[in-house]
């Protein structure tokens, strides 16, 4: 006769998966409180905090997220807000490299804001902050633009951002101020077990103009997770010219979502560029609204992602106004098991006659294992318009490497170079030269090229 | 024809000075020398450069590693390829045509 033992399993040691962010009011009201911040701004974070709690968890049977699985999202493993001591890579600050940038922001949570070269901005009115300077001069800019481009409404991690950020970058340009030399914002935030939330807001008043590079980095951690939630609110007002450079470069243990929105009024015109290479698993929701006649806007994107990472990025461009013209481009490289996601929608609103719109997606697939989804859309509620679109997935062409090897390089540096020969369109879509060369370093760094050389 | 290959290549520039058109610079190639196929440093001169890549023209023929001879003796190289570096022997020039 054989005796049945019983084995009991105790749960496995380790944070919860799956749920949520246990946000309290106590965090909410202590942030408030540690910035000084009047009540109308406490009471917007609560409402927001409210929000979050309403809102389910995002699964795989919401559309938006069915191909991004948050199943071993592990919520309860961030609780720490300041980011870890340590220098900053100085390639970020511009201060090494050929390339120097102009004005700029150091943003680190929990530790002080840096800044470099804000005199001349200051004479000209012109107001780029930190988030606790701004609350602490700039209450009237707040109250009318914050949470005017993206609400609490728009997504949980929206309502989070808008209820937690406690670090991030404000920039207001007066009408008819035109700056030449690019801003650059930098959120540096290392370690493990964190968890960050920061914002963005960008006025660009009537007629004025000027560009903005903000990265977002850290190193990658040996060991644990870090999360991110963010807000990017750009308004661009009547007549104005925004050219908007992101520079997503989290370290590989990083969850980060993102909602970003632009507004483009009556005649003005937004270049936004993306460049997305790190991160552990990104969920970016970006929407352009073009609610002026007239008004333009041009995304352009690269993503490369190696290991395990997921990038998935979900584009809306809402022609709300007639004659408006929307143009997007995002461009993929995947190597080892990543797997990249992204779906676009074009939405016309009905009487935007004369709409232009165009969105395409191009994605290498450098390994067997890697995936890329490409899922374009387009609503079109008017009648006289032009709306066209474009997928693509494929692998590296051979002929191009052969034409390159039969000049004596080696296969891998063909491939290499046919890979840049790929990202070419993105690259002269960009419009800084300053922000050409970071991409390019960039996509040399993620394809293995130590001592990538710049241009003069 | 015996080959002789080369010790292990080494890189000589830094990323803040990449090859500009005129520098005369070695190549480690497949190349003739004294009638004998070999891979060695070979120099040249530059004659189209940006900041990715640089063209280098050369007076001897050149190989690819398959064996195929390239015609106008011009072999292509990164600018961070471990297979150029700076030339600091005395340029060599054909003798004059009598």
């Amino acid at each position: 006769m054989t005796t049945r033992t019983a084995v009991r399993r105790s749960p496995k040691e380790g944070p919860e998966k799956g749920g949520e962010w246990p946000a309290t009011s106590e965090d909410v009201e202590s942030i408030s409180q540690r910035l000084a911040e009047p009540p109308w701004l406490r009471e917007k974070r609560l409402q927001a905090l409210s929000a979050y709690r309403a809102f389910p968890m995002p699964n795989t049977s919401d559309e938006a997220w069915r191909r991004t699985d948050l199943r071993s999202f592990p919520a309860s493993a961030f609780r720490d807000f300041a980011a870890d001591e340590g220098d900053v890579d100085p390639a970020l600050l511009g201060t090494t490299g050929p390339v120097k940038l102009g004005p700029q922001l150091l943003v680190r949570p929990g530790h002080a804001t840096q800044r470099r070269g804000q005199d001349e901005l200051a004479r000209q009115g012109v107001v780029f902050a930190d988030w606790a300077t701004a609350v602490r001069e700039n209450d009237i800019l707040l109250r009318e633009y914050l949470g005017s481009v993206v609400s609490p409404q728009d997504g949980k991690f929206a309502a989070l951002a808008s209820a937690m950020a406690s670090v991030g970058v404000v920039l207001y340009v007066p009408p008819g101020v035109n700056l030449d030399e690019p801003l650059h914002s930098v959120l540096w935030a290392p370690g493990a077990g964190k968890a960050f939330f920061g914002r963005v807001l960008v006025i660009l008043d009537q007629g004025a103009s000027a560009t903005l590079i903000h990265e977002t980095a850290s190193p990658t951690e040996p060991e644990g997770q870090t999360f991110h939630s963010g807000i990017v609110e750009l308004a661009v007002r009547e007549g104005a010219r925004l050219t908007f450079v992101e520079v997503q470069n989290w370290g590989e243990h990083v969850w980060n979502f993102t909602h970003e929105r632009a507004k483009v009024h009556l005649d003005g015109h937004l270049d936004w560029a993306f460049g997305a290479i790190g991160s552990h698993l990104t969920k970016n929701f970006t929407d352009l609204d073009l609610v002026g006649r007239g008004a333009v806007g041009r995304m352009s994107g690269f993503y490369i992602v190696d290991g395990v990472q997921h990038l998935d990025h979900d584009t809306q461009q809402n022609h709300l106004a007639p004659d408006t013209t929307s143009d997007l481009l995002f461009k993929g490289a995947l190597l080892g098991r990543s797997r990249s996601v992204w779906q676009g929608m074009i939405y016309v609103a009905p009487g935007a006659q004369k709409t232009d719109g165009y969105q395409a997606n191009r994605n290498l697939v450098l390994s067997p294992q890697a995936r890329a989804d490409s899922i374009p859309g387009l609503e079109i509620l008017a009648d006289d318009v032009r709306c066209t679109h474009g997928a693509t997935v494929g692998r590296l062409e051979e002929e191009p490497v052969y034409y390159l090897m039969s000049r004596g390089l080696p296969r891998k540096e063909a491939e290499r170079l046919a890979v840049d020969a790929f990202f070419a369109p993105i690259m002269e879509r960009v419009p800084s030269e300053t922000v050409r060369m970071r991409f390019q370093h960039m996509i040399d760094e993620k394809l293995g090229m130590p001592g990538a050389v710049h241009a003069e | 024809m015996r080959k002789i290959v080369s010790s292990a290549p080494q890189t000589t520039l830094t990323a803040e000075r990449p090859y500009g058109v005129g520098d005369v610079v070695e190549v480690l190639c497949d190349h003739t020398r004294d009638d004998e196929r070999v891979r060695d440093w070979l120099q040249g001169v530059v004659v189209q450069a940006d900041y990715k890549m640089v063209a280098v023209q050369f007076v001897q023929d050149v190989y690819l590693t398959d064996g195929w001879m390239v015609p106008d003796r011009v072999l292509w190289c990164l600018q961070n390829s471990s297979h150029i570096r700076v030339s600091n022997k005395r340029r060599v020039r054909r003798g004059k045509a009598r």
